[in-house]
């Protein structure tokens, strides 16, 4: 039941982004942090409900996956900024 | 949830579902997260360097002009709806549904497959209209990037077949049933990717 909740959460927050851009909620600046902020829930739903990082007997797997996603950031946000074509 | 928690003798809550009953699944289940934190990695240089190449399209259509917003949004819901039929399948297998699980998983491939289908019928549509890999950066970079997650889908597809195969034969064994836990996680990580996929390329693309 949770995760169906969490599944009908996910798809009504993918259309709200869908609808933002389709219909020009917003504009740029505003509609870009929008977005980031509607993937991040989306992101957070799926890592801690569905692959359960969400109790103490993975600290390990945790660490691994904000490892990851810490480094993934760097990554990205030094080859966006870096790359001067 | 019969899965869930029970007090071991020591008192302290100890969680003893089927994938990991042993320290042998566990560590299993460990390793697959470093695994995908180093997949972490992997796709956020592809998306780093879609990001920056985006807007070199050295005269061939940019995001704006190829992108379809419907196409990408049913792609987008039904590769949602397949992470939560692969976890609903986990948690039947949990409790040894058999039936329930191969029916579940049955969906998720069926989802998956979907996926992959409009994901090359996307592909084709923006050759004929002349983005081709070769056509410009912005091209490169995210035939590469889009690429490389449909290449992660056909894996995770064949993954859960083979194993669900496997335990036709076998059942729900305590050795297969990490294994099949393992192939979900892959699942649900192929969907956080694009979620990030959608939102960066897609939804950046149309906003401008």
């Amino acid at each position: 039941m949770k995760h169906a909740l969490s599944w009908a959460l996910m798809i009504g927050l993918t259309l709200l982004a869908f609808f933002a851009v389709g219909f020009r909620w917003m504009e740029p600046p505003m509609l870009i942090i929008f977005l980031l902020f509607l993937a991040a829930i989306q992101i957070y739903l799926q890592v801690y409900s569905y692959m359960h990082l969400n109790n103490r007997s993975v600290a390990y797997p945790a660490f691994f996956m904000m490892s990851g996603f810490l480094i993934g950031l760097i990554i990205v946000l030094s080859l966006k900024e870096l790359i001067w074509l | 949830m019969s899965s869930a928690q029970h007090q071991a003798d020591s008192g302290k809550l100890v969680f003893t579902n089927i994938q990991n009953a042993t320290l042998l699944e566990k560590n299993r289940i460990v390793g697959f997260w470093l695994f995908l934190g180093g997949e972490c990695a992997l796709f956020a240089s592809l998306i780093g360097t879609y990001l920056g190449l985006v807007g070199q399209t050295a005269g061939g259509p940019g995001p704006g002009d190829v992108f379809d917003l419907f196409l990408t949004g049913v792609a987008t819901v039904v590769l949602l709806s397949s992470s939560a039929t692969a976890l609903f399948a986990v948690l039947a297998m949990q409790e040894q549904k058999v039936k329930q699980m191969h029916f579940w998983w049955a969906v998720t491939l069926l989802c998956g497959l979907t996926f992959l289908f409009l994901e090359i019928y996307e592909f084709i549509h923006y050759v004929h209209l002349g983005l081709r890999y070769q056509t410009s950066g912005f091209s490169s970079a995210f035939y590469t990037l889009v690429g490389f997650h449909g290449a992660h889908v056909i894996f995770g597809l064949c993954w859960i077949f083979i194993t669900q195969m496997r335990m036709v034969r076998e059942g729900i064994t305590r050795d297969l049933a990490s294994k099949m836990y393992i192939a979900g996680l892959y699942w649900h990580f192929i969907d956080v990717v694009w979620v990030l996929i959608f939102t960066v390329v897609y939804l950046f693309g149309i906003a401008g």
